[in-house]
């Protein structure tokens, strides 16, 4: 089974890093992340307001296109929490996302008003186009921004227990669970796509005027959007990071490498899965909620499983349990995507496909792990030999980690 | 007794035992007096019957009125009423120190019989020695009692408390039973010192470990667990690093951090080096009375070392049981055990 290799290679690349892992909340890599983030985001913000002649100037469109792959990066943080530091390989995490884009996307529907084709004041575009003469239940109370953030802060969340509960409780794991998550947002799309179910069939949502009442079409819109999701970034990192230095976080650890054995020293294995499960799902619903509004669209293409397994190659590339790891996943893929679904639109699957099993052959730890490695090797003054051969044949017994331990015992 | 839940059900004395013959709602009204009638009545044929035989009465007059209960819903078409088994007598009564009581126990994994039959009785403070052959059912047994194996039959109770066939494993770990694998299983991605806080009894709720710190108590019971284990200078070194035998003692050690009233130990000495043999010798000694051990070894002079009692499974049932030189001395013991692998 594929999953034992990678969880292997999980463990490994934690014995790599030795116990130099800083435990305060606030260590040397999240000072890092926080200060590139959130001073590359007031950089974009400050070069976006200049006039548009000018060399470092910065278009609204390439404003909105960097906040995309921010709520990007949000859901891939999400996927990397539950599968680089609980083993749940998730392929299905897009629901979540989608969830909470079309609950943002129906506030911005009703938001619309009677500026819609039909210029009906009451229904959205596509419901007057089926011939629906009032709203269905569940759009009840859509129209209000304070709701919609209710909704868009419990439903991913719910949804998640809801598809955490039974699967957790009836012990399924490893490549079961990863097939199931994989059929929820596969059912998930196929009943989004039905015009019935009231979101818009394959249309989804879209032709969105404002927000708050301001246009989005609005420069000043679009920077906030971009501040507010980098933003939410940077706290969810924060909240995540949180979570990982607690003693919770060790026991997320416990269970990835040795799930039964934690049940026998007394921990509820399937409280703590569905725990972060649920918090990963209310990640990933904020990060589509903010997605909609940047990107003028919703459709059932978020629950498409393509979709969620591209996000977990995200993850895979930029580096399992690192959290920043997924931050880079998801830039550096989604930049990659957007210049070549623009240059060469055919060859894009199959470049994604090379890229993850290149990815996995010779960069198991992903980005993140090379630059520690890099890093370690400049710190320690010309690296240590036993570490790239024991990386290239993929079993050894921590002879590494022996050799990175005292070295490090010092400084901890 | 208050918590006769099974009996309520059951026969009356007055009813007679035969299938098919039970109290129907009118059980109810005279639910009391018909349990105090029952409970004089049970007590009345066991006081005429003696010691063991007492015992396994009584475990039959459970396991038959189970039975009638069963039949009775079954041929009405009724779902079963669920039974709240209680303890078995032998925990039931005074002056009683029994830890571990397994009676009749069977296992049987598609038709091959892993346990059959097996009946042990452990005290509290006591080191037993269980030692038999390959596939005498030594491991099927530490399942059992942990619960990651439900035995087909049998009665396994832990103190008069805890039904153990009624929990699963999270719930047994948390009652205070504790089991060391066969393999060393430390988490080898986590420090010496996390392993053990890991393993530290207290709040083990999600909420908890996510907002709550070590207590400096449990701090100090770290500490003293990882001086016992001989680790105090290794303790912020990831266990994947450490040795067999210091893996080993880290696993005796996080099964001290949770103050476990039973142990149990799957071979703990396998693979260590004579001098690590013996300070694991000490580390059990030091351990004895303070918690009851049950310990599954094959290593005959480690066994001889440490043993008072010891008992000898073959083909998932108890052989015989005494001290080592009794043992020895079993002709039964040294034709199934002994005879193939003197030592």
């Amino acid at each position: 089974m594929g999953t034992g290799r990678i969880s292997e290679d999980i463990r490994q690349m934690h014995a790599h890093v030795g116990t130099s892992k800083d435990e305060r909340l606030f260590d040397g890599a999240t000072r890092n992340f926080l200060a590139v983030t959130l001073l590359g985001a007031g950089l974009v913000l400050l070069c976006s307001t200049l006039p548009g002649g000018s060399a470092f100037s910065v278009s609204p469109y390439v404003v909105s296109l960097l906040g995309k792959y921010l709520c990007f990066a949000l859901l891939a943080l999400s996927i990397d929490l539950v599968w680089g530091y609980l083993g749940i390989l998730s392929l299905g995490h897009g629901a979540f996302f989608g969830i909470g884009g079309y609950l943002m996307g129906m506030y911005l529907m009703r938001e619309i008003g009677d500026r819609g084709v039909y210029a009906n004041p009451l229904l959205p575009d596509f419901m007057v186009f089926l011939n629906w003469k009032e709203l269905p239940w569940y759009w009840w109370g859509s129209d209000s921004f304070a709701f919609a953030c209710l909704l868009i802060l419990t439903i991913p969340g719910l949804a998640a227990l809801i598809f955490g509960l039974p699967a957790f409780r009836s012990r399924v794991s490893g490549v079961y669970l990863s097939i199931i998550t994989q059929a929820m947002t596969y059912a998930l799309m196929l009943a989004f796509f039905r015009n019935e179910m009231g979101f818009g069939g394959n249309n989804g949502l879209t032709d969105f005027k404002s927000l708050l009442g301001v246009s989005l079409q609005s420069e000043a819109m679009g920077r906030t959007l971009f501040g507010l999701t980098a933003l939410a970034l940077c706290l969810a990192y924060l909240c995540c990071r949180f979570v990982t230095v607690s003693r919770l976080g060790r026991v997320f650890v416990a269970v990835r490498d040795a799930e039964s054995r934690t049940r026998f020293i007394g921990y509820r294995v399937e409280n703590v899965k569905l725990a972060a499960f649920v918090f990963s799902g209310v990640m990933a619903g904020i990060g589509g909620a903010l997605y909609v509004p940047q990107v003028g669209i919703i459709n059932p293409g978020v629950f498409s499983p393509l979709f969620s397994v591209e996000m977990v190659v995200c993850v895979a590339l930029g580096g399992r349990g690192r959290l920043y790891g997924a931050v880079i996943g998801a830039l550096a893929v989604n930049f990659i995507k957007t210049w070549f679904t623009t240059a060469l639109p055919e060859l894009w699957p199959f470049f994604l496909g090379a890229l993850f099993v290149l990815v996995t052959l010779f960069l198991p730890e992903g980005v993140a792990g090379l630059m520690v490695r890099i890093a370690g090797g400049v710190r320690g003054g010309g690296g240590r030999p036993g570490d790239d051969g024991k990386e290239g044949t993929g079993n050894g017994d921590g002879m590494a980690a022996a050799q990175a331990v005292p070295a490090q015992g010092g400084a901890a | 007794m208050s918590q006769t839940g099974g009996f309520k059900n059951g026969p009356r004395p007055e009813d007679g035992v035969r299938s098919g013959d039970l109290p129907s709602s009118d059980a109810n009204e005279s639910r009391e007096r018909s349990d105090r009638g029952y409970d004089a009545w049970e007590r009345q044929i066991l006081d005429s019957l003696g010691g063991d035989e007492r015992l396994k009465a009584d475990e039959e007059l459970q396991d038959g009125v189970r039975e009638l209960v069963e039949n009775y819903h079954k041929q009405r078409g009724m779902r079963p009423a669920p039974m709240k088994v209680r303890p078995p007598r032998a925990l039931r009564s005074e002056g009683q120190h029994i830890a571990l009581y397994l009676e009749n126990i069977s296992v049987s994994f598609d038709g091959f019989q892993a346990l059959h039959r097996l009946t042990l009785y452990m005290d509290e403070g006591e080191l037993r020695c269980i030692i038999g052959p390959n596939g005498a059912g030594k491991t099927t047994m530490m399942d059992v009692i942990t619960g990651k194996t439900r035995p087909d039959r049998g009665v396994a109770w832990f103190t008069r408390k805890c039904n153990l066939l009624a929990m699963d494993e999270v719930d047994i770990a948390q009652a205070g039973i504790c089991r060391k694998f066969q393999k060393p299983s430390v988490f080898e991605a986590l420090s010496v010192q996390h392993n053990l806080e890991l393993a530290c009894s207290g709040d083990k709720s999600v909420f908890g470990c996510l907002v709550r710190h070590l207590t400096g108590e449990q701090k100090d019971a770290r500490d003293r667990v990882l001086e016992r284990i001989y680790l105090v200078d290794r303790r912020d070194v990831l266990a994947g690093t450490l040795s067999h035998g210091q893996k080993q003692w880290l696993e005796i050690g996080m099964l001290l951090m949770q103050r476990p009233k039973l142990l149990l130990l799957d071979e703990p000495v396998a693979g260590m080096s004579p001098q690590e043999v013996d300070r694991t010798v000490e580390l059990l000694k030091e351990l004895e009375g303070e918690q009851s051990i049950m310990l599954v070894e094959h290593d005959m002079a480690f066994v001889r070392a440490i043993a008072k009692k010891v008992t000898v499974l073959h083909q998932g049932t108890v052989l015989a049981e005494g001290t080592m030189d009794e043992i020895r001395n079993d002709p039964e013991v040294v034709k199934a055990y002994l005879g193939e692998e003197q030592c």
